[in-house]
């Protein structure tokens, strides 16, 4: 299990935000977080990565304790935010420079690896354009392979294709796919339920809790006629 | 009307959006307050308890009740007490010590070979203006003390004083100067940032396009978007009013009427400024630094709030009649202080005004551009 | 270490990136330093109105000799007082002096009846050190330009008696401060709004190197700054830093530390620019008026002497006073360095406590 996660809890003020949610991820395993807005998702993801404190329960990421090994775990992991993840005025290859010291790694280290990037998103043209004048497209992919650059164990993705078009959103999910494939455990946020099926795994949110999980074929079915939109309707109490 | 629903729609948008945000709330309605009624107090170039170090080398008792009247004065105030000349120079590095009082003689015995007793007075002349003052009243302090000591032997060396009457502050009163200063700084920072930093913010999010594509026009959007911090500056005008009255004492001498329309004026016209600004720069970082580089040092230092203007070379007095601050004091000192009249006040509130309309005007044409896309 | 070294290069590559701001900051405090001192009176300069009631040799001569001295810009004859009032309410000229009739008769006698002085007191620094120079003027006058054998004054530091390096220094100083606080306060500010920080939260970075990166290079701008004022009013003013050059650039180092943790300290308690923006005001507002910038410290009531303490805009005026106008070393003004020094280590100790506390304005 890279991930495994036991009745996590977090609390602003008096508003719980997340409420006891247990989770767990292995290698390999693309796990996808639906919810509507506010149920809980972003925060939970940030739980993980060590950027919000627990308010309760306790997590392994990475094989280190949530609790008080934070930094290891980021060392560990890659992260792509909601909102802009990399700097708008630096060009992608100073970006790749900055990300690449920031995980320690070394210059040919760095240099190899944005090859790599380069040759597999086919930007070798943009390199020294700022971020800023990229399309959106290009600029979450780019996002994507900079949270890839250490070759982390697990990448969290916060509602990475919001914003984006269809074939963007395609194009960004086969990157994840490939990289899963490697073996890289990967835990995605969306709001599209068309990308809940990319998924190996599911878990519903709602209100902090956590509403529902398995399988994404299983859940549909589970969902009756409505299919996965079932477990969004507000349940009458 | 619709016009007038447009603008009022983007006043009561921006009034929410001020009213959301309780810690620049609290700035926006304290801050003026905390200006005028903190530090009215604190900014005075009185000549009081300078500090001094006095050097008594042949520890004469004469001398010695010299420095006991020098520490009397309510100008003055020994603090330290040094014992060689050589101690003279350090003496300045410490304590904020100004001056140092040395008397290297015993004036009875030099009275009585015929000399005339001789003190030297080491100023600090770093701050050329106090090192004057205090050099003088020094000096004076000096003379009268000789001359009481040894009346006979003095007779001849001192001249009758001049009688001194100071215009407009009778005692130097300092609460009451700095205030039409501080009302400056108050409209200009806070009408002109607060004002430039909320269309700016717009500008960086991108909202402001989306306006541009309703039917409101920018010279409307802007309005709108002024009106609430207008009533907060009228807020501001009267509250800083009753501070004034009741903690200074101060009242106006002049026309309140007339009082009010100069605020006002003063008010909308920061307000023009900080247009001015927002319609020409992108990012909020940029309004932060214009504000206080071209906004605050220019008005503060060439308004006559600190510095005449008269000691100005006349290049300079132009171009400080240009600045509001100027106009602003001016008329502000004249109908509090001094109880002038509108017509004596006609030049600065023709200048405010003009102001006012070529601002407008320049940022006006600032925003045609944005709606334009750039 | 090479992360902190990589910051670094990002917050230097972001900072040219930005021209309008760059040349704002490069391009202002040229046109600031180039007209404001010009502002400041370099010489005593009194606009006399002088009241002849006694017209005798006597008081012509006094009149003529003080048209001749390059001391007053203006001397203006008036019959009466009255209209020698009015020349002061239109700031035409700031002193009246009245020579009494008899005056040349009495001045033998003994009994003569003294000059009449009536100065705009509007301008307190201003009208006390004219009312000075003008007595010892009529002073010297009197007894025939015998020095007054009683006491004698010596100028240390400023010979001439330059009325403009005091204000200079404080401008530079100003201009430094206002820059880095803004810049600095700013740019964190505006990394927490659009998520950058909580990105980069998620990384191994840490807080202690994310902060000391900007410290050092917004230390650096400010740093750059104080150096292009002080060549630039080197050149057209002629002003020299009397101590020792390599003192006074460490000690501005000194005096950013804790100037620019009260920035980031302002950063980590606001949630947006608008906010930044206006405590920023409050802050830097409240540390100018109460740093004797335009005050002197003993005029203040005790209550606001006693908060230079907490202020380190006081400590460097006080220091580089001593430093730039007086010639004084860095050792000599060791408290004031260290003071700076531990006011810094406060506001880092504090700041560092509000990141990490576990309220949402960092954590959200």
């Amino acid at each position: 299990m890279r991930i495994h996660a036991d009745r996590l809890t977090r609390d602003f003020g008096s508003l719980r935000a997340v409420n006891e949610v247990s989770i767990s991820v292995g290698e390999g395993e693309i796990m996808g977080l639906l919810g509507a807005n506010g149920a809980g998702k972003s925060t939970l993801i940030r739980m993980l990565c060590g950027i919000i404190r627990l308010s309760g329960g306790t997590a392994e990421v990475a094989g280190f304790r949530l609790a008080d090994q934070g930094r290891k775990i980021r060392q560990h992991i890659g992260y792509m935010g909601q909102n802009s993840t990399l700097f708008e005025d630096l060009t992608v290859r100073e970006n790749i420079e900055f990300y690449g010291a920031v995980y320690n790694m070394s210059r040919k280290e760095i240099l190899d690896r944005s090859e790599e990037l380069i040759r597999e998103l086919q930007i070798g043209r943009y390199t020294d354009q700022l971020i800023r004048t990229l399309p959106s497209g290009w600029r979450q992919m780019l996002a994507f392979s900079t949270a890839m650059l250490h070759r982390p164990k697990i990448v969290f993705l916060d509602e990475p294709t919001s914003g984006l078009d269809a074939l963007s959103r395609r194009e960004l999910w086969n990157l994840v796919s490939l990289a899963a494939g490697d073996g890289t455990t990967i835990m995605v946020s969306t709001h599209y339920l068309d990308e809940a099926f990319y998924c190996d795994r599911l878990v519903i949110l709602e209100n902090g809790c956590v509403k529902a999980e398995g399988r994404p074929n299983d859940l549909k079915a589970a969902g009756g006629s409505d299919g996965l939109i079932h477990f969004f309707i507000e349940d009458s109490k | 009307m619709k016009r007038t629903s447009g603008i009022l729609s983007v006043a009561r948008k921006e009034t929410r959006h001020i009213w959301r945000d309780k810690l620049s709330m609290l700035i926006l309605f304290g801050l003026p307050g905390l200006i005028v009624g903190v530090f009215g107090f604190v900014l005075s170039f009185e000549i009081k308890e300078v500090p001094v170090a006095v050097l008594n080398a042949k520890h004469d008792a004469g001398i010695e009740r010299l420095f006991q009247k020098i520490d009397a004065s309510p100008c003055f105030h020994v603090v330290k007490s040094l014992s060689h000349s050589g101690e003279i120079i350090d003496a300045f590095a410490s304590h904020n010590i100004k001056m140092v009082v040395v008397a290297d003689h015993e004036p009875a015995k030099a009275l009585v070979s015929g000399d005339l007793p001789e003190v030297h007075i080491f100023m600090d002349g770093s701050e050329s203006k106090l090192a004057i003052a205090a050099g003088s009243i020094t000096r004076k302090l000096i003379a009268s003390f000789f001359r009481e000591e040894f009346p006979e032997a003095t007779a001849g060396a001192v001249f009758p004083e001049p009688t001194v009457r100071f215009l407009y502050n009778p005692e130097l009163r300092r609460e009451v100067m700095p205030i039409p200063g501080l009302m400056m700084i108050i409209f200009i920072l806070i009408s002109a940032i607060m004002l430039s930093v909320s269309i700016v913010k717009e500008k960086e999010q991108g909202t402001l396009k989306l306006l541009a594509l309703t039917p409101v026009l920018p010279s409307d959007m802007v309005f709108g978007k002024s009106l609430p911090y207008l009533f907060i500056t009228i807020f501001h005008i009267f509250s800083v009013l009753l501070i004034n009255y009741f903690v200074f004492g101060m009242t106006i001498a002049g026309s309140s009427l007339h009082f009010l329309a100069l605020n006002l004026l003063f008010a909308v016209n920061s307000m023009a400024f900080g247009l001015l600004i927002a319609s020409r720069v992108q990012r909020q970082i940029e309004v932060a630094i214009l504000c206080w580089l071209f906004l605050f040092i220019p008005n503060v230092f060439l308004s006559g709030f600190i510095f005449p203007l008269i000691t100005m070379p006349d290049f300079l007095q132009t171009l400080a009649w240009l600045m509001p601050g100027t106009s602003f004091i001016e008329a502000y000192r004249g109908i509090v202080f001094k109880g002038t009249g509108w017509l004596e006040n006609a030049l600065p509130f023709a200048l405010l005004l003009a102001q006012i309309v070529l601002v407008l005007a320049i940022s006006a044409r600032g925003f045609k551009h944005q709606k334009a896309g750039r | 270490m090479k992360t902190l070294f990589a910051i670094i290069q990002k917050e230097m590559r972001q900072l040219r990136r930005n021209t309008l701001l760059l040349v704002i900051i490069c391009v202002s405090p040229v046109i600031i330093l180039g007209i404001i001192p010009f502002s400041l009176e370099k010489q005593v300069k009194i606009n006399l109105s002088i009241v002849d009631q006694d017209k005798t040799a006597t008081s012509r001569m006094m009149a003529y000799r003080m048209q001749a001295s390059p001391f007053y810009s203006s001397v203006a004859s008036e019959t009466t007082l009255d209209r020698a009032l009015s020349r002061i309410r239109k700031n035409k000229s700031d002193i009246a002096l009245v020579i009494p009739e008899n005056f040349e008769r009495d001045a033998d006698l003994g009994n003569q009846e003294p000059l009449f002085l009536t100065i705009d007191g509007t301008h307190t620094l201003n009208a006390q050190s004219h009312l000075a120079f003008l007595e010892e003027a009529l002073q010297s006058q009197r007894s025939g330009g015998k020095e007054n054998g009683l006491a004698e004054v010596h100028y240390l530091f400023n010979p001439e008696l330059d009325g403009r390096i005091y204000f200079i220094v404080s401008l530079l100083i100003l201009l430094v401060t206002l820059i880095g606080v803004c810049l600095i306060t700013i740019n964190i500010v505006s990394e927490k709004e659009s998520g950058m920080w909580s990105q980069l939260q998620a990384t191994p970075l840490s807080l202690l190197q994310y902060l000391a990166a900007k410290l050092v290079v917004f230390a650096a701008v400010g740093l750059a700054e104080m150096i292009i004022g002080l060549a630039f009013c080197r050149a057209v003013y002629s002003f020299v830093v009397l101590g020792p050059i390599s003192d006074y650039l460490l000690l501005t180092l000194i005096f950013l530390f804790p100037m620019l943790m009260l920035g980031i300290f302002i950063a980590s308690i606001t949630k947006n620019q608008v906010q930044a923006v206006y405590m920023l005001v409050l802050v830097l507002l409240s540390v100018i008026l109460m740093s004797t910038m335009f005050s002197f410290l003993n005029a203040m009531p005790d209550w606001a002497q006693k908060m230079r303490f907490l202020n380190p805009l006081y400590y460097m005026l006080d220091a580089s006073r001593l430093m730039v106008l007086k010639g004084f070393s860095l050792a000599t003004v060791w408290v004031q360095t260290g003071i700076l020094v531990f006011q810094g280590i406060v506001l880092s100790v504090a700041t560092l406590l509000i990141f990490r506390s576990p309220s949402s304005l960092n954590q959200n």
